[in-house]
């Protein structure tokens, strides 16, 4: 399917502007994570021809083992995770080995099952692609007559390979997956076996001739720019670039400059993350879509306290595992941490039908504007001389079982009334205060409104995503279809102390719409970041001025109530407390 | 397939694009960014968009739009049908929550499904377990 579909829009492009087509110069791609693309033996032979629709030719030519390859949907592997993440010696280690745990989702698992339940199935396999890395393979095929050298298939790129659990922090290839893969795939049938060594071979790399059975790296040399360039996923520019499109699509869509350099694709989360522009140590975004994501940009290997894996096993400390991979444009400097939250758009449905005033976020912004009380109802009063106490509510739900932090369900709507006393003395300064004491409260009996309700309820959301972030922000995005309400937009700038920033997009007439698609045009500033300078200036160099018919990104920021942003610290220390007393 | 054409004023106006191709979940898009265009913000210019709907790596399933009041639902992932304005789009993943909660392989289940041409899907289609699915979403 994907290749029909790259088929019918660049094929769709060539008809309604064919002279983008003619000025592209550098193309580049993002895929859904996790996804695999099984190609057989037959690709290796593969004769094209550019009159021909390329899917057809593609089936007839049976170049795909798998018709429909596993995408991130798929969480039928369970059993193959838990003896994946056996064999890399729990979940601890798995996670000082590869970054994360393993999720059912990751390619790694979706590779071991596939492979046991068809065990003579790697005797057809040409290679295992990521979707990221299938599409560019795709834009470098050549036709029949122009075919020299055997297909090259793109490597995975490193922030997606971070989702596949075949790759070690250091970008090779990790051998004691491969060996426990093999060890999976084995196991339905006797007279069959896989070796390390023939998973490995199924893997694209980055170096094809290197061997990396040998690789020692540790987690700490992952900043090495020798390992860096030596590694099996792309890393660095030459690995990244792929050289001009394919013969075949010079061909097939003449309007194709053919010069149009191919730059490996990457996940759609990392392109998202390009789109948005978080480029820099410290930047921040939250996407509110039907689970909330953050994304933030730390340094490589910074420990995050949700992350220690100690914190697996520690009994009633909170467990969060943010989801790690390397930037996907400065994979040596930067990582990117995300961290999802499950629950998020049911909690807010959940605060819109308390309202009872529609189901707009223009709705909830008009009700919430005339609520003046300071978020959480929070008070801080001097019960005497020497005594303050502190109190807030905090609203708790969750329909399903929290991601961050690992929370079981909890579905029925309940309002706490949470307080702390700290003492003071003329000599001393305001002692540490005590600890959270939590009191039930009926939101009738205690005359909450709807509005107090579904403010609470939202300001407690939102605390949750502030106990996540342990590091200073020096930028805000907020985006998806949350991003539309005002109040959890300014809400979230003042809980997090910066300004927050949405993008939407402006019309040379001046009609503005929200920012979509942020994962396709987060690659193609990947293409434009990573083309070869001499292309770049080239094409400079030939092309006159630009047009006025375009979309501008543009961005509004809005200020932070900054005496309320303590509240909201205060009220993540009385959340995770809670959190813990559950 | 859906489209905006930001661009119109032919060859000589372009100076240059990159592309970028997303293959999402549902749909596949294509953008064209200006080379050199970022402004103070760092975001450069977008040139043209096109969205394919049908030819996705997960096949759609067409829902009357008389039928479903899920268009009103605000943050699920649904898009109007771009052959007929009488239907909308639901992603089959949307179908398949139940069977991917129950750790169902879905493979299969798609691979059925994408064998089938959209119309027939219409028919093929419980439309109780269509309205069970609109009230699962909205709830």
């Amino acid at each position: 399917m994907l290749v029909e579909a790259l088929e019918k829009l660049l094929l769709r492009c060539a008809v309604e502007a064919p002279h983008l087509l003619q000025s592209a110069i550098a193309i580049s791609f993002s895929g859904q994570q996790h996804g695999s693309v099984w190609w057989s033996r037959s690709v290796h032979s593969l004769a094209l021809t550019p009159s021909h629709s390329l899917v057809e030719q593609l089936r007839d030519q049976q170049v795909f083992v798998l018709e429909c390859g596993p995408i991130w949907m798929d969480a039928s592997t369970s059993q193959e995770v838990a003896t994946l993440t056996d064999a890399l010696g729990g979940v601890s280690q798995t996670c000082q080995k590869l970054g994360n745990p393993i999720f059912e989702r990751f390619t790694a698992p979706q590779i071991a099952k596939i492979l046991r339940m068809y065990p003579r199935l790697s005797e057809k396999i040409g290679a295992i692609s990521l979707i990221s890395s299938a599409l560019p393979t795709i834009m470098k095929l050549n036709t029949a007559a122009s075919r020299l050298s055997p297909i090259r298939f793109a490597p995975i790129d490193a922030a997606d390979g971070a989702g596949t659990s075949l790759v070690s922090l250091c970008g090779h290839w990790n051998q004691e997956m491969l060996t426990a893969i093999a060890s999976i795939a084995a196991s339905n049938e006797s007279t069959h076996t896989h070796s390390p060594t023939q998973i490995q071979e199924m893997l694209p790399s980055s170096s094809c001739n290197r061997d990396t059975a040998q690789c020692n790296c540790t987690t700490e040399s992952k900043g090495s720019h020798t390992l860096a360039e030596t590694s099996d996923v792309a890393w660095s520019h030459d690995q990244v670039s792929l050289g001009v499109i394919g013969t075949f699509w010079r061909d097939r869509i003449p309007a194709l400059n053919p010069n149009c350099e191919v730059i490996c694709g990457t996940g759609d989360n990392p392109a998202a993350l390009i789109g948005l522009g978080l480029n820099e140590q410290g930047h921040v975004a939250i996407s509110l879509g039907t689970s909330d994501t953050l994304y933030s940009v730390v340094p490589p290997n910074s420990v995050s306290r949700q992350a220690d894996p100690a914190n697996a096993t520690a009994g009633r400390r909170l467990t969060a595992y943010p989801f790690r991979l390397p930037h996907p444009l400065r994979p040596n400097l930067l990582e990117m941490r995300m961290f999802v939250y499950r629950n998020a758009s049911c909690v807010r449905d959940l605060a819109l039908t308390i309202l009872g005033r529609g189901t707009t976020w223009s709705g909830l912004d008009d009700a919430l504007a005339t609520s003046c009380s300071l978020p959480f109802l929070y008070s801080c009063q001097d019960a005497s001389p020497t005594t303050r106490v502190e109190k807030l509510v905090l609203a708790i739900v969750r329909p399903f079982p929290e991601i961050t932090p690992h929370l079981p369900a909890s579905p029925s709507l309940r309002f706490y009334l949470a307080s702390r006393t700290s003492t003071q003395s003329q000599s001393q300064p305001v002692s540490a205060p005590e600890s959270w004491s939590f009191l039930r409260l009926d939101s009738e009996t205690h005359n909450l409104s709807s509005e107090q309700q579904a403010r609470l309820l939202l300001e407690t959301q939102i605390a949750g995503l502030l106990w996540s972030l342990n590091q200073t922000a020096s930028r805000l995005i907020i985006t998806g279809g949350g991003s539309k309400s005002t109040f959890l937009v300014k809400s979230l700038s003042t809980a997090f102390g910066l300004s927050a920033t949405i993008l939407e997009t402006v019309d040379h007439l001046g009609k503005r719409q929200p920012f979509s698609n942020a994962a396709a045009y987060g690659a193609a500033i990947r293409a434009r970041y990573y083309a070869s300078e001499a292309l770049k200036e080239a094409r400079h160099a030939s092309m006159p001025s630009a047009s006025s018919h375009h979309l501008n990104v543009v961005t509004t920021t809005f200020s932070p109530v900054v005496e309320h942003t303590e509240i909201f610290h205060v009220a993540k220390s009385a959340l995770e407390q809670f959190w813990l007393s559950e | 397939m859906t489209h905006q054409l930001l661009s119109t004023s032919g060859a000589s106006a372009i100076n240059g694009c990159f592309l970028g191709v997303d293959c999402g979940t549902q749909s596949m898009k294509l953008i064209a960014i200006e080379a050199g265009s970022e402004n103070d913000a760092g975001y450069p210019r977008i040139l043209y968009e096109v969205r394919s709907a049908h030819c996705a790596c997960i096949v759609h399933v067409k829902v009357p739009v008389s039928y479903s009041s899920l268009a009103t639902h605000r943050e699920s992932s649904l898009s109007p049908c771009p052959c007929s304005p009488h239907f909308i789009m639901i992603p089959t993943y949307l179908i398949m929550v139940r069977t991917v909660d129950t750790n169902v392989p879905i493979g299969l289940r798609q691979q059925q499904l994408r064998h089938l041409p959209l119309l027939k899907l219409e028919n093929t289609l419980n439309m109780t377990r269509t309205q069970a699915l609109c009230t699962q979403l909205r709830r």
